[in-house]
């Protein structure tokens, strides 16, 4: 299921919600009830279009999310929500709804949370699931659990050892979630090695956690032929570990013409918000007065008008 | 599997390996001693190990507690878990490990912290399995923290006791890093021996990362709650009070200040908080932290905190388990009340006192059967006086009451229990039944209590336990051969 | 001659906010100018085509008007009334707006109180200007992750889920969290208010990389070099990680509607059903961090998020009337935690305090649950305002306006929730 898919599948499902949503929870047969071209007698509670294999994935997610609000808390509708997911059966559509469900519940419902173990165990053979949908859809979630089993298969992933269950740049994304996970020595690895600038950014974006990566980080800043997208992941995670070194480091930048423009710019606005106020000398004021007059690419001059705009206030 | 095995262990064994070597010890007490010995935090054994990996570790070790027996020593590990774990895996397995003492009610106290720890883990629950280590897929068959508890509790049964063992410790240790440097929340720089004189402090250990809200967040709340307390008490500017971070290279000033300040840490002159850049691994071995890292990250710790005398010795240390500020402010005014010499010649004092008051003669049998004691074939008897006994007796009443009060300050009753044996022996052998043989044991049975009495930092409980300790490490190692497992 | 005027009962510019509900105020002759005689005067708008407008009484339960005339004692007797915003003139920059007040007889001007009418707004239709403001201001509370915002950040986690989530004073919590997190950043830039992300209808100016970033094909989201926001660190976390399952540029997220929100009854007990519909879907709109409870505050879209929560809270009230915080049709749980009122998770009821505004942690006279610790103390005090106190109750949190009693007014409003 690609993305556009699922985006389409679930503005169907907002679209037929409202048909559930004041619809009996259980009940019998009611009325003749059009799915496509087919009119068939079925029994239309929201609980029976969700059960119903023959419904189509779009309308039984409906019923379900319309039940969500008023059963959330309710044992038999949170059973059925963690066995349609797990089951691998079903099309992968609706499951793919099913998670979202359980993802809103997550933040309303009482009974869902205390059942935790239960979702874990739901999730953790989703992850290997041939929809690559699905599986990030589970890795994620159990990411955000930070799931023992789930950081142990994304790190062996990324070592090699098993392949990757998610797009390189989204598996090193999701060990983001738990920075205990034993992850920087591979991500140094993936910062300087990685075949796309994405790859290493997402790298970068974590090494940020690392002390003993500054000196890296320094080096990405600094090498003009990265990327600007890198780089500036890179500034973040120097200014985090070193703020007193990135002062000086993204001071050099901003004064250097042959810079990046982007990479000035990102620099100076560090500078105008999080530098101590020594950073902010006569020097660079100056400088940076003088460049406010001349023609500057638009994120440049935005950040030019802002420091300048910060220092005379 | 061979017990001297945990001696060897360190940071390059397989986990693999230590597994299957916990899994084959059998119950019987060397081996459940030496599973003991690989549960500090800062055992070499945990360096260099993921936070996930030393998790499996520790909770495959707790977990074996229930097969091998669980000894005494590893229990403020079970209640570590049980009261402030967040780790689906290690809450089972401390549960798991109660089950393994020989009777419910010798760990009926546990009650408490199983209740605590079923209401920490109710929304934290995972699926773990202890049938094999590090599964490689989802298994069919788990079990779950709330299920473990249960289990347990059910074992215990209902309860009305106990006691909860102390979690603090007294020491005499001197730390040796007066040289440190230090640096606090807004930058400044301080020698550790600069800081660290002059007065009592309180030392926490905490890093802002730390994710387990039980440890660190919570340390540093109730530092901020024991601020206050001891200003109610009048205390402030008379102690310090220091938080320490496990993390300094990633905490830096500004971090440090915005984690305090966020918990009610009021910073001032005495209160502050430092990382030691340098030198941090001096630190960490002078206060034998309990701490581990992967690399520069925390991977496990303790809850900890150090009372320092105002020499910067360690006084009291409160490890593992929640502290309370009332005791923590309890052991800083014992500090304030006098210097640790002023206090150790007030206890040899009174229990000069006590032994004189003891040995003194209490009627005429005693005075003959000192005599003939000491071979003074020559001393004259003296005369019986009617004033002897009601004196005698009035001074056994003050040497118990002396006694008493000791004992009421210190919490330790057993010199003053020996103490009033030895005076119910003594007036049983000399006024009752004039037997110069009990009357001697009744006055030796005196001056041991008052002998017990003039040691201040003799505890007896914790001396036990110390040689029981030594004992099991010098079996452990001796590669001795063990009776075959029941 | 001069006039004197204080406004919320401050002596500077800064209690000199005002929102829709009726401000108290104070006018007197500073300098009579020899006057024995009282001075008719007038108070009006200095401005009226431009800036925030507003509307002058003299009793709060009547509606305001463009003018107001008052006479002033020559002995510099202090004469109240009440000065509110008009309804929707908000301002759109710091102190845009100005009351003037003429001597009647003269036409002379007395003085000029600068002033602002100080408005949630929806975020996709602020000037780059009120944007730029109020991301300047979140990135200085966050400050890289080491500023105040961590503690709202320690706020909403899991631990400390059920007090907030899942039990009826999920709207009332919510409400003080925004409140507390508004005025921390106000006191960086007093004229910020927090705007609402409306998340059923296209909101593509906030999700663009001048505002709250947009997002690449993972989730990671980028911004402009120029916005400070590219340097949010949360935890141990860089950045922001937010994958739009809707396209935000052209379509709304997956929720309810705003009148379907507001049909779900007139009763609190139906309407809190909105803590799944549109609540939980507006958030799982998204994979990300934004879609878990424990990490959601990490994304600032997450307070846009729930300030729109928190005004379709308002309109509910406004359309039902729900400002009496005694009517179980307002709140249904009356009551308090460790009596026998108690119908309710503790934190939940009535007249409860909130955690972690009232510091209470751990297990307290057997009452348990309550997280461990409390982080961030009492909530952030108000110059304009004296309501709620630093640990408010559920109870408190209902009556924003002041509707009821003045005193109750917290100093916010919505730019399309009049008074």
């Amino acid at each position: 299921m690609s993305n556009d898919d699922r985006r389409n599948f679930e503005k169907a499902v907002r679209a037929a919600v409202p048909k559930y949503s004041e619809t009996p929870t259980k009940g019998g047969l009611e009325s003749l009830v059009t799915f496509g071209a087919e009119a068939v007698a079925v029994e239309t509670s929201p609980l029976a279009v969700a059960r119903n294999r023959n419904a189509p994935p779009a309308e039984r997610a409906a019923a379900l999310h319309a039940l969500a609000p008023r059963q959330r808390n309710d044992e038999e509708f949170v059973q059925l929500l963690l066995k349609l997911a797990g089951d691998s059966s079903e099309p992968p559509e609706l499951r793919s709804g099913v998670l979202r469900i359980l993802r809103q519940l997550r933040f309303s419902s009482v009974l869902l949370n205390q059942k935790r173990a239960q979702l874990i165990e739901t999730l953790r053979p989703i992850i290997d699931d041939p929809d690559p949908t699905l599986r990030q859809d589970a890795l994620e979630m159990l990411a955000q659990e930070k799931d023992e089993y789930v950081q142990r298969r994304l790190l062996e992933s990324l070592t090699g050892q098993a392949p990757l269950p998610a797009a390189l740049e989204k598996t090193v994304q999701l060990l983001g979630y738990d920075i205990h996970a034993e992850h920087f020595p591979v991500l140094r690895d993936i910062a300087k090695n990685a075949p796309t600038a994405t790859a290493r950014r997402e790298a970068v974006r974590l090494l940020a956690s690392d002390p003993q990566s500054i000196q890296l980080l320094r080096e990405i800043f600094h090498d003009k032929n990265e990327d600007q997208e890198v780089r500036r992941a890179s500034a973040n995670g120097y200014l985090s570990l070193d703020p007193a070194g990135f002062e000086q480091e993204a001071k050099k930048i901003v004064l250097d013409p042959a810079e990046d423009g982007d990479v000035r710019a990102a620099s100076l606005s560090a500078l105008t918000h999080f530098a101590h106020p020594s950073t902010r000398d006569e020097e660079l004021n100056g400088y940076v007065e003088a460049l406010g007059k001349r023609d500057l690419p638009k994120p440049l001059e935005d950040a030019v008008r802002t420091y300048n705009r910060r220092q005379s206030s | 599997m061979n017990a001297a095995d945990a001696a060897h262990f360190d940071a390059s064994t397989r986990e693999e390996d230590l597994a299957s070597w916990v899994a084959s010890c059998p119950r019987a007490h060397v081996p459940r001693a030496a599973l003991v010995t690989l549960l500090p935090e800062q055992h070499r054994l945990y360096a260099g190990r993921s936070t996930n990996e030393t998790a499996r570790i520790r909770g495959f070790i707790l977990a074996a507690f229930e097969r091998v027996g669980l000894p005494e020593a590893a229990l403020p590990y079970v209640l570590d878990e049980l009261q402030n774990g967040n780790d689906a895996y290690l809450v089972a397995a401390a549960a798991k490990a109660l089950r393994g003492a020989d009777a419910p009610a010798d760990v009926a106290f546990a009650a408490a912290f199983l209740h605590t720890a079923r209401e920490n883990i109710r929304y934290a629950d995972a699926p773990v399995t202890f049938d094999v280590y590090k599964p490689s897929r989802p298994v069919e068959r788990s079990t779950t923290a709330a299920d473990e508890i249960r289990k347990t509790i059910e074992w215990i049964g209902e309860v009305d006791c106990c006691a909860v063992p102390a979690s603090s410790r007294p020491s005499r240790r001197t730390l040796r890093v007066e040289s440190l440097e230090l640096e606090d929340q807004d930058g400044r720089h301080v020698r550790f021996g600069e800081f660290f004189s002059g007065k009592p402090s309180v030392v926490v250990f905490f890093y802002s990362r730390c994710d387990n809200v039980r440890k660190c967040s919570l340390t540093v709340t109730k530092l901020a709650a024991l601020q206050r307390e001891l200003t109610a008490r009048g205390l402030d500017g008379r102690v310090r009070l220091t938080g320490i971070t496990y993390d300094p290279h990633f905490d830096l000033p500004p971090r440090m200040k915005s984690y305090g300040l966020a918990r009610g840490v009021e910073f001032g002159e005495n209160v502050r908080f430092f990382r030691a850049l340098e030198c941090f691994d001096d630190l960490r071995s002078a206060f034998d932290l309990g701490v581990n890292y992967i690399g520069a990250i925390v991977n496990r710790h303790r809850i900890e905190l150090y009372v320092l005398d105002p020499r910067g010795r360690i006084a009291r240390s409160f490890t593992h388990l929640t502290w309370s500020e009332r005791d923590v402010a309890a052991e800083i005014e014992r500090l304030l009340r006098g210097r640790p010499w002023q206090n150790a010649a007030r206890a040899a004092m009174a229990s000069l006192a006590s032994i004189l008051i003891a040995l003194l003669p209490k009627c005429p049998l005693c005075l003959g059967a000192y005599a003939s004691a000491l071979g003074l074939s020559g001393l004259q008897i003296v005369p019986h006086r009617t004033w002897l006994l009601p004196a005698a007796l009035i001074l056994v009443l003050a040497h118990l009451v002396t006694m008493g009060r000791r004992a009421m300050r210190t919490s330790r009753f057993a010199p003053l229990g020996a103490s009033a044996a030895g005076t119910l022996v003594l007036m049983a052998g000399s006024v009752v039944w004039s037997m110069p043989a009990l009357s001697f044991a009744g006055a030796a049975l005196m001056i041991a209590g008052a002998a017990m009495n003039a040691t201040p930092y003799f505890d007896v409980t914790n001396a036990l336990r110390s040689m029981r300790r030594a004992y099991t490490r010098f079996v452990a190692r001796s590669h001795l051969a063990w009776p075959p497992s029941r | 001659m001069k006039t004197d005027v204080a406004i919320n009962g401050g002596t500077s510019s800064t209690s000199n906010y005002l929102t829709w509900s009726p401000s108290p105020g104070e006018i007197w002759l500073s300098n009579a100018a020899g006057a024995t005689a009282p001075v008719k005067v007038i108070l009006r708008n200095q401005r009226t085509n431009v800036g925030g407008q507003v509307v002058f009484t003299t009793n709060s339960a009547v509606a305001g008007t463009d003018e107001l005339r008052l006479d002033l004692p020559p002995d510099g007797t202090r004469v109240p009334f009440y000065v509110a915003g008009k309804y929707p003139l908000a301002s759109k920059a710091d102190k845009d707006a100005a009351v003037e007040v003429i001597e009647s007889a003269t036409g002379t001007q007395l003085s000029l109180t600068q002033l602002m009418v100080r408005i949630r707004k929806d975020a996709n239709l602020l000037t780059p200007s009120e944007r730029d403001l109020f991301i300047s201001a979140f990135a200085t509370l966050n400050n890289r992750g080491t500023g105040r915002f961590s503690i709202f950040r320690d706020m909403h986690r899991g631990i400390s889920y059920y007090e907030a989530h899942g039990f009826p004073g999920f709207l009332a919590w919510h409400r003080a969290y925004l409140l507390d997190l508004e005025r921390e950043l106000q006191d960086i830039e007093a004229s910020v208010a927090l705007p609402y992300w409306r998340f059923d209808v296209p909101a593509p100016k906030i999700f663009h990389k001048d505002f709250l970033g947009e997002s690449d094909t993972f989730g990671t989201v980028a911004f402009s070099a120029n916005n400070p926001i590219q340097y949010w660190r949360t935890d141990t976390s860089d950045g922001i990680t937010r994958d739009p399952l809707f396209d935000p540029l052209t379509d709304p997220a997956f929720v309810l509607s705003e009148s379907g929100t507001l049909a779900y009854g007139a009763m609190y007990a139906d309407f809190e059903k909105m803590e799944g519909d549109p609540h939980g879907n507006a958030h799982t709109s998204f994979t990300g961090w934004l879609d878990d409870p424990a990490t959601s505050p990490k994304d600032p879209v997450f307070f846009l998020l729930h300030c729109n929560v928190d005004r379709l809270w308002a309109k509910w009230q406004l359309a039902n009337a729900r400002f009496d915080v005694t009517n179980i049709a307002t709140y249904p749980h009356q009551g308090k935690a460790g009596t026998p009122s108690q119908t309710t998770r503790i934190g939940h009821n009535r007249l409860d305090t909130m955690w972690p505004w009232n510091g209470v942690k751990g297990t307290t006279g057997g009452i348990s649950d309550r997280p461990p610790d409390a982080p961030g103390g009492g909530l952030a005090p108000s110059v304009i305002v004296a309501a709620p106190a630093a640990s408010p109750t559920v109870g408190e949190m209902i009556d924003w306006q002041g509707k009821l009693t003045t005193a109750t007014r917290m100093g916010f409003d919505y730019d399309d929730v009049r008074f």
